[in-house]
């Protein structure tokens, strides 16, 4: 008998299956891989939904004559084309069109051959723009200057704090990542707040009811909004030896520490005081990406899950005290790298190794901790190498 | 307790029209001599449905009907022999359980805390949707004997919403902010609540037949499309209307 009532079930849904219709075209034009015609890519390309960034190994290959391959959303279009032989030494513009045609998407390509690693050794935060979201918001990115070259080193959360606002306009001093006029020095420093996040910051599965300001050596990139910690993408190829951390700060705890609840929408007060933290790992990137071998895309950057305990790092110098310090005035702390494991001095040098630095205006930020209006002003970092 | 209540009315209104059929049945020569008087009960199959089936969805992967029952009762005034008119009171659940892959389905969401803050743009994965709406509708129909056994009904019906729920759930897919080609945010699990916007009344078109067996009973089969979309006006969160298409099938008696 129930038998005889599930074969009359599956009469509607065959014929539902029966009335749909053709596979429409394809509306999305996104580049979803890049390949190099012979491999001589450095690192995965940075890939977002404007912008690949290449890092190519240095000497191999003629910039000015150089050839990328672009895969596409099905049936899309690139122009100029795929593997066209362009002058790279300059950002070259591609515009991909979806294969219905109505759709079409510019992408700002760029190819950086680094025969030094693209991190410096000194961070003042002076060189910094306002960058558009693409959902409404516009934030602060801090690059970095070598040689004349600029390179976006820095990511931030400020992305996915936006994203929490969707459908609202942000702008730069809404997010947690920002900039503050110093009116001793007349400079700019970096400001790092901790503060709420707005309605979608706790749906679509998302349960971060608040952002830590931060800011570190990677990049941002929101991949599943169930899971923040997977978005920073911590590290950048470091191809000198790390000896120590220094720099000078300032960092005002906010009044009441809060924490999200069980159901991880809610925040609800904390015991204890806020602090800040500044920390940077040196990790092996050619050992993270040789352990992954049955996975088919291996990352070769540490994430919010493993940045402390991966079995990749070398070194790690870390903050001692991140409490509220004194006054107005900043202070000056200088910590060791500490070493876990030896370092292969070719294996450095061919850039195998990364470096990220991360820092934060809430030290237990990445697990939703933190006292809403904890400030941290950054005056400058350094990393001394031998 | 609610659902209980309103199938207690249902079946006190049944029960009163038979009753009330039975004495006025007697009455000699005037009008209620040609009418007479049914209650019927059955079983539905049918859903919440989009017609045609938009481009979007790309697959079904599964359905069942939702409260998938009718009891109504009719009165019918027979002009002459074989044609007649008929106005009745059903009670009935119009609901469903589907799970559908979807591409480039645009859709929006407005957050809870915030209905200033309304993403809108391109969702693609799969989307669960759970209706279980129950209706008190009253169908005016023209009835026609074809032969002996054989009737066909048709006509309007308007139908009221006692209880309305629609929501969800949108998993295992992406969200593209605005346009296709906008920023792509990923969706493992993402719930939706859209009962604030299923209409209160539906107006439809029905079409059935009845067969008769023995004295005083009969089987029917009736076929029901609601003309309106079952969304309110103004919900972008589909972007095509939903309208309830169902076929009853039941047995009924004769008053």
């Amino acid at each position: 008998m129930f038998k005889k009532i599930h074969i009359l079930l599956l009469v509607p849904l065959l014929f539902l299956q029966g009335c749909i219709k053709d596979e429409p075209l394809e509306m999305e034009a996104d580049i979803v891989a890049v390949h190099d015609v012979e491999d001589s890519f450095l690192m995965n390309p940075v890939l977002t939904n404007n912008k690949v960034v290449v890092y190519v190994k240095p000497g191999e290959r003629d910039l000015t004559n150089y050839q990328l391959k672009f895969d596409l959303t099905k049936g899309a279009t690139i122009s100029p084309s795929s593997e066209s032989i362009q002058d790279y030494n300059n950002d070259v513009i591609f515009t991909v069109t979806s294969e219905d045609g109505r759709f079409s998407k510019k992408y700002t390509v760029t190819v950086i051959e680094t025969n030094q690693s693209s991190v410096p050794n000194e961070f003042l935060f002076q060189d910094f723009r306002v960058e558009e979201s693409g959902i409404g918001t516009s934030y602060y990115q801090f690059f970095d200057v070598v040689y004349g070259q600029n390179f976006d080193n820095w990511g931030s959360g400020n992305y996915g704090f936006g994203f929490s606002f969707l459908g609202q306009e942000v702008n730069p001093e809404q997010h947690p990542t920002g900039v503050i006029k110093n009116s001793i020095t007349e400079k700019t420093n970096l400001l790092l707040e901790t503060k709420k996040t707005g309605p979608w910051g706790v749906m679509f599965g998302a349960k971060a009811p608040m952002a830590a300001g931060n800011l570190f050596l990677g990049s941002f990139n929101l991949k599943d909004v169930m899971k923040p910690l997977t978005a920073t993408e911590f590290g950048r190829p470091f191809n000198r030896m790390p000896v120590s951390l220094e720099g000078s700060f300032n960092y005002k705890a906010g009044d009441e520490l809060v924490e999200r609840d069980a159901s991880g929408t809610v925040l609800i007060p904390a015991i204890g005081v806020d602090s800040c933290d500044i920390y940077a790992v040196f990790y092996n990137r050619k050992e993270l990406v040789a352990r992954q071998v049955d996975v088919k895309n291996p990352v070769d950057y540490l994430d919010g899950y493993t940045i402390h305990n991966d079995e990749s790092i070398v070194a790690v110098a870390r903050l001692n005290d991140g409490s509220s310090t004194a006054g107005e005035g900043f202070i000056d702390f200088k910590v060791p790298f500490v070493f876990r494991k030896e370092v292969n001095e070719n294996d450095l040098y061919a850039m195998d190794y990364n470096i990220a630095i991360v820092i934060t205006s809430s030290k237990y930020g990445d697990q939703f901790k933190g006292a809403i209006g904890s400030k941290l002003i950054v005056d400058r970092i350094k990393i001394n190498t031998k | 307790m609610r659902l209980n209540y309103y199938i207690m009315v249902a079946i006190f209104l049944c029960i009163s029209t038979a009753g009330e059929a039975q004495q006025r049945h007697n009455v000699d020569g005037a009008f209620f001599d040609r009418v007479s008087y049914k209650v019927a009960i059955g079983s539905k199959i049918g859903g919440s449905a989009p017609l045609p089936i938009p481009k979007e969805i790309r697959k079904v992967k599964g359905y069942s009907p939702h409260y998938p029952f009718f009891i109504g009762a009719k009165a019918t005034h027979a002009i002459d022999s074989k044609w007649g008119v008929s106005l009745g009171l059903t009670f009935e659940g119009k609901g469903m359980n589907t799970k559908a892959d979807v591409k480039n389905y645009k859709t929006s969401f407005n957050a809870n805390e915030d209905p200033t803050a309304n993403a809108k743009g391109y969702f693609t994965g799969r989307i669960t949707t759970k209706v279980q709406n129950l209706y008190l509708s009253i169908p005016i129909q023209a009835t026609y004997q074809v032969g002996e056994r054989w009737s066909l009904q048709a006509g309007p019906y308007i139908a009221f919403a006692l209880q309305k729920r629609f929501f969800g759930e949108a998993t295992d897919g992406y969200l593209r902010n605005i346009e296709p080609t906008g920023e792509k945010l990923n969706i493992t699990f993402a719930e939706y609540d859209f009962r604030e916007s299923v209409r209160t009344i539906d107006v439809g078109m029905s079409l059935g037949t009845n067969y008769d067996f023995g004295q005083r009973y009969f089987a029917l089969a009736q076929f029901d499309y609601g003309f309106n979309n079952i969304m309110k006006t103004g919900f972008e969160s589909i972007s095509f209307g939903l309208h309830n298409i169902f076929l009853n099938v039941g047995v009924g008696i004769k008053i």
